[in-house]
């Protein structure tokens, strides 16, 4: 991962970017209110850990998105592949960022819950911390994942939304899995999100959090793949770029 | 060892969308050069011609159909590495840069991929943009640049690394004449570091003012490899005059001068070819003894020059 501080002057010049920080308190509270007012006292870890978790994923997924599209429009990315740094670290050390400030996302929720509402005990605070870096990731991972298909696509934007509220819903983002059909079911698995929302939202519970260290692995291994195709598919686009010369300078 | 040696390169692009349908543009045909360590080399020759990719082949950002091509002794298609670490690039236009940063901050942020130590990286961005004449806009955001301001960050940029060879692809597009001026001292000054240029242009006088050697290319051809006397010598040989409001019996006169060419007269302006710079004196005399006010000296254009030297006829003026 290349050049976080100056991958960082890039990011901070993306509007973009921000806007999910913005919106992720408005989630939180829309999301509290409605479990509160329902009485559903049992899915207010849901409700305070949707919107951080919706945050991490739209942020991720926009960079990795943006990143080679716009080195593209601004014709750096011949120049960019041509220097000494492999393009798979370039493009991981600025989704890495973006994925690492999109942590804010998460204190902001319990802020929220604690001004607003009754603040959320985090019965598990070790598992919980561990959970949200594996978290954070497997994001990291799948994103770089995601731009190597990106960087196929000419309409990156409407794919990006595509990718993001079927996400939601297949990681228990927004609704507990088993409210999902059954022969859905399997497909969450193979979702980092599923293994990461549930074992924090057990994190947030009394008792004991089982099977923890068997989750956070899951967590760290589906980021893991991800990654390993996203490197290997950036790869490929370097090979073809240079083979093609789709890309031009001038 | 020659600094770079480039063997037999051809480049094929295919061009169309469907995957059937494409056709072949050969841009680059069994193309050999060699540019000697510490030389200023020119790589000279109108649109089209395929200098931008062969730079584009020697920097590793395009792999080349057939043939070869080493820099400082390292293959460009097997050892991109290696060469990576010792190149500067330096490409031309409005391009290549992120708008909404300062030089300073795209400076270090190619440091950080040319994996300068951030200390060094920040030192050497600051001497850089002193030594472009950028001082004044450091801090300043280039979407507010001019082209030539642009042009000279892209100098920077391809100096970050401190490189021992550098390509630099039309580098003075955009800049105003004094600005090209201070890029030739620039060119001297590496040049006196010991590094080795390679720089495409298709301006024969810049190509003569800073270059030790220079090769002629064309539709994907090397014409040869002359010296900036010798492509000085054509400027001047093919040197044209024009002249406004000039009476048919003085025309007469000039057309009868010993190496003049070719005369196009249209309404008393004319146009006056020749081979030899003796005649473009004797037919400025004429003019101007004949009381001729309106008049100027045109420096052949690369096309006529290559028409003329070379037979090419290319059909078209840039
Ligand atoms: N990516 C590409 N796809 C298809 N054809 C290309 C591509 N890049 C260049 N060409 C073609 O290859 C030939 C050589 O182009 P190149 O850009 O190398 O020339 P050049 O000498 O740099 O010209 P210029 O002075 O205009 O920059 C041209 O016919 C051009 O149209
Ligand atoms: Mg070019």
């Amino acid at each position: 991962m290349v050049g976080w501080r100056r991958q960082w002057d890039l990011v901070l010049n993306t509007p973009g970017y921000w806007t999910s920080i913005l919106m992720n308190p408005l989630f939180a509270v829309v999301f509290l209110a409605i479990m509160s007012n329902a009485g559903r006292d049992d899915l207010l870890a849901f409700a305070v850990l949707a919107p951080p978790f919706m945050t991490m994923w739209a942020m991720s997924l926009l960079i990795s998105g943006e990143a080679v599209v716009r080195d593209r429009e601004f014709g750096v990315l011949e120049a960019t592949l041509a220097a000494p740094t492999p393009y798979g670290s370039v493009t991981l050390g600025r989704i890495g960022l973006v994925t690492t400030i999109s942590m804010i996302g998460f204190v902001e929720s319990w802020l929220v819950a604690l001004i607003f509402f009754d603040p959320i005990p985090i019965v598990h605070p070790l598992a919980f911390a561990a959970g949200v870096v594996a978290s954070a990731f497997a994001m990291t991972g799948t994103a770089l994942g995601m731009s190597a298909l990106f960087v196929r696509s000419t309409q990156v934007r409407r794919f990006q939304n595509a990718m993001s509220y079927p996400f939601y819903v297949l990681g228990g983002v927004i609704v507990p899995i088993e409210f999902l059909p059954e022969w859905i079911q399997p497909l969450s698995k193979v979702i980092f999100l599923s293994w990461s929302t549930d074992l924090l939202r057990d994190s947030l519970a009394v008792g004991p959090v089982e099977g923890f260290w068997f989750r956070l692995a899951m967590v760290v291994f589906l980021g893991a793949a991800a990654l390993a195709v996203g490197w290997w598919a950036v790869g490929k686009m370097e090979d073809r770029v240079r083979r093609t010369g789709e890309v031009a300078f001038t | 060892m020659d600094a770079v040696e480039v063997r037999d390169l051809t480049r094929i692009y295919l061009t169309g969308k469907r995957r059937r349908s494409k056709e072949e543009v050969l841009a680059l045909d069994s193309v050999g050069l060699g540019v000697e360590t510490g030389e200023v080399h020119g790589l000279l020759g109108p649109n089209g011609a395929g200098k931008t990719t062969l730079v584009k082949i020697l920097s590793t950002a395009l792999l080349p159909t057939a043939g070869s091509a080493s820099v400082m002794g390292h293959d460009v298609v097997d050892e991109t590495e290696e060469v990576r670490k010792r190149i500067g690039i330096v490409f031309g236009g409005e391009r290549g840069l992120y708008h909404r940063l300062t030089p300073r901050r795209i400076l270090r942020y190619w440091a950080a991929l040319y994996k300068l130590p951030d200390e060094i990286g920040i030192t050497r961005s600051d001497e850089l943009i002193e030594r472009v004449g950028l001082s004044q806009w450091a801090d300043r955001r280039v979407e507010t640049f001019s082209r030539g301001m642009k042009q000279r960050l892209h100098l920077a940029r391809g100096l970050i690394a401190d490189p021992p060879v550098l390509f630099l692809d039309e580098p003075t597009t955009g800049m105003d004449p004094v600005s090209a001026h201070d890029f030739r001292d620039l060119v001297a000054d590496l040049k006196a570091e010991g590094r080795t240029v390679l720089l495409t242009t298709h301006d024969m006088a810049e190509a003569e003012a800073v270059c030790d050697r220079i090769t002629l290319i064309d539709q994907g051809t090397i014409l040869g490899t002359k010296t900036p006397k010798t492509v000085a010598e054509w400027m001047g040989t093919l040197e044209r005059v024009e002249a406004e409001d000039v009476p048919a019996e003085l025309i007469t006169r000039i057309r009868a001068v010993d190496g003049v060419t070719h005369i196009e007269a249209d309404e008393g302006s004319v146009v006056v070819q020749t081979n030899h710079p003796q005649a473009v004196k004797d037919a400025l005399k004429l003019l101007v003894d004949g009381g001729v006010t309106s008049l100027k000296t045109v420096r052949p254009s690369l096309e006529e020059v290559y028409l003329h030297v070379f037979g090419r006829d290319r059909g078209m003026s840039v």
